[in-house]
């Protein structure tokens, strides 16, 4: 029996043949020309300027720059974002 | 969110202001708060909030350690609070949107198009006695049944359309020729109306039985229906022709000498009648006794040249006077004289009265008024008789 790889969301995923991320909690991001930003799976906003949005997306962070950044939207865990996205940057 | 949407229900434009507003929104957006349009402001974010929602934003501001405060209200529901204390205001809204669909939905005036013998009058009466006036809903009845009907039950109209266009009910219509009278008869010859000499006949169809110059007595035949071809047979057929003759018409008139004249007395009493979508409202209140006479005219109620269902029939009503009146002969000759002035004109049209004479005698209280007149007629003079009479 070989080591399993990955979580038990991926396993049914695999296992069902289901699209990825329909069962596992992880955030999706969606990027529209560089104008807007949504981001579903969002854990909290942790900095919020209008050149820098940093965002909590669980186990990393999620940190968009550019200027004229505004939240449009705040709905639970989904965010989205208009302005002039300069720069996308991941930490963990 | 659609800006109406948001318009309607109202929100609110609050300024956040503290430490840490992001911790702010996110115990919003935990409670999952319909918020939108984040802008940074200075120390702070400024944020539209559906207005019901604001009074739960405290406990979030006061954990976050953040202030609140309010920049700008917009919507319906702050509009409506502006005028709460005027209650007609929000009533006649609602009047007037309930009128508007009302009205709307009803035929004000009606537009007859086509008439050539009938008239517009006749038109609309056809039309009222299928429930079809003034106020009408149109969209009472399948219009396309309606004008089957009526073309059904009024052989007179030919075709017609019936269509409402916003609250005009257009008419269009064309009338049926009716077919000649001699269609459905059996033959005829023409005969004489009246004593007189042919002047002048044309025949068109039967057999003359005058000539011009000839002097005929009421009753003779004129132009005979009966026709004998060349080979011996006789067909029937009717009578055509155009015949003009001196007559000589014997008429009386009796004139009685004392008769009662109705004249008008006292004050006159005008009495109003409002007419909404043909609903007669009568702006008065009692009757009248005795004999008077009317004199009514309408007012309809126009708006840019265009006529609304709302019009007021004022009707003056003069109380009449009966007096007994004693005519002197004189007096009699000339109502006599009057009458058969009268008479020719009602009775003897397309005739050329070229003369009239009188006589006059007295009989019972009555002057006798005898009139012989002398006319050319062509029209008048023939008239049909059945060949088989």
């Amino acid at each position: 029996m070989g080591r399993r790889n990955g979580s038990r969301g991926d396993e049914i995923e695999r296992a069902f043949a289901l699209p990825p991320g329909a069962v596992r909690r992880d955030y999706k991001l969606l990027m529209i020309g560089g104008r807007e930003v949504s981001i579903e799976g969002c854990r909290g906003i942790l900095e919020y300027e209008s050149t820098v949005i940093r965002l909590s997306l669980g186990q990393c962070q999620l940190k968009v720059t550019g200027r004229d950044l505004v939240i449009r939207l705040l709905d639970g865990s989904c965010v989205e974002l208009e302005g002039f996205v300069t720069g996308l940057e991941f930490s963990a | 969110m659609l800006w109406w949407l948001e318009w309607f229900w109202g929100y609110v434009v609050v300024r956040v202001t503290g430490k840490t507003p992001e911790r702010f929104m996110n115990l919003c957006a935990f409670r999952r708060t319909d918020m939108w349009d984040f802008a940074p402001c200075d120390n702070g974010v400024t944020v539209k909030i559906r207005a019901s929602e604001f009074k739960h934003l405290r406990r979030a501001a006061r954990r976050g350690g953040c202030r609140l405060h309010i920049e700008r209200r917009c919507g319906l529901p702050f509009v409506l609070r502006r005028y709460r204390g005027r209650v007609g205001l929000p009533l006649g809204v609602v009047a007037f949107v309930l009128i508007l669909q009302v009205l709307c939905g009803r035929v004000w005036q009606f537009d007859v198009q086509g008439v050539r013998l009938l008239t517009r009058e006749t038109v609309l009466q056809i039309m009222a006695e299928y429930g079809i006036r003034e106020g009408v809903r149109t969209n009472a009845y399948e219009w396309a049944t309606v004008r089957q009907t009526i073309l059904h039950d009024h052989p007179e109209i030919a075709w017609m359309s019936l269509n409402p266009v916003g609250t005009v009910m257009h008419v269009d219509l064309s009338e049926a020729t009716p077919p000649p009278d001699s269609a459905n008869q059996p033959p005829y010859s023409l005969v004489a109306a009246a004593d007189g000499r042919i002047t002048q006949i044309k025949v068109f169809a039967g057999t003359p039985a005058v000539q011009a110059g000839d002097a005929v007595v009421k009753g003779d035949v004129l132009v005979n229906g009966a026709v004998t071809l060349p080979n011996g047979s006789v067909v029937y057929q009717h009578a055509s022709a155009e015949i003009t003759a001196e007559t000589v018409r014997r008429m009386q008139f009796a004139v009685p000498l004392t008769q009662t004249k109705s004249t008008r007395a006292g004050p006159p009493c005008v009495r109003r009648t409002l007419a909404i979508f043909g609903l007669q409202v009568p702006l008065y209140l009692g009757s009248l006794n005795g004999p008077y006479e009317t004199e009514t005219t309408t007012w309809h109620w126009q708006i840019d040249g265009v006529v609304l269902p709302v019009s007021v029939r004022t009707a003056v009503c003069f109380p009449l006077q009966e007096t007994p009146l004693r005519l002197t002969p004189a007096q009699a000759l000339a109502q006599g004289k009057q009458q058969a002035e009268q008479y020719v004109q009602n009775n003897l049209a397309g005739a050329d009265a070229i003369r009239l004479e009188y006589t006059h005698s007295m009989v019972d209280d009555q002057l006798i008024v005898k009139a012989k007149i002398y006319c050319r007629e062509s029209a008048t003079f023939a008239e049909k008789r059945l060949i088989y009479d």
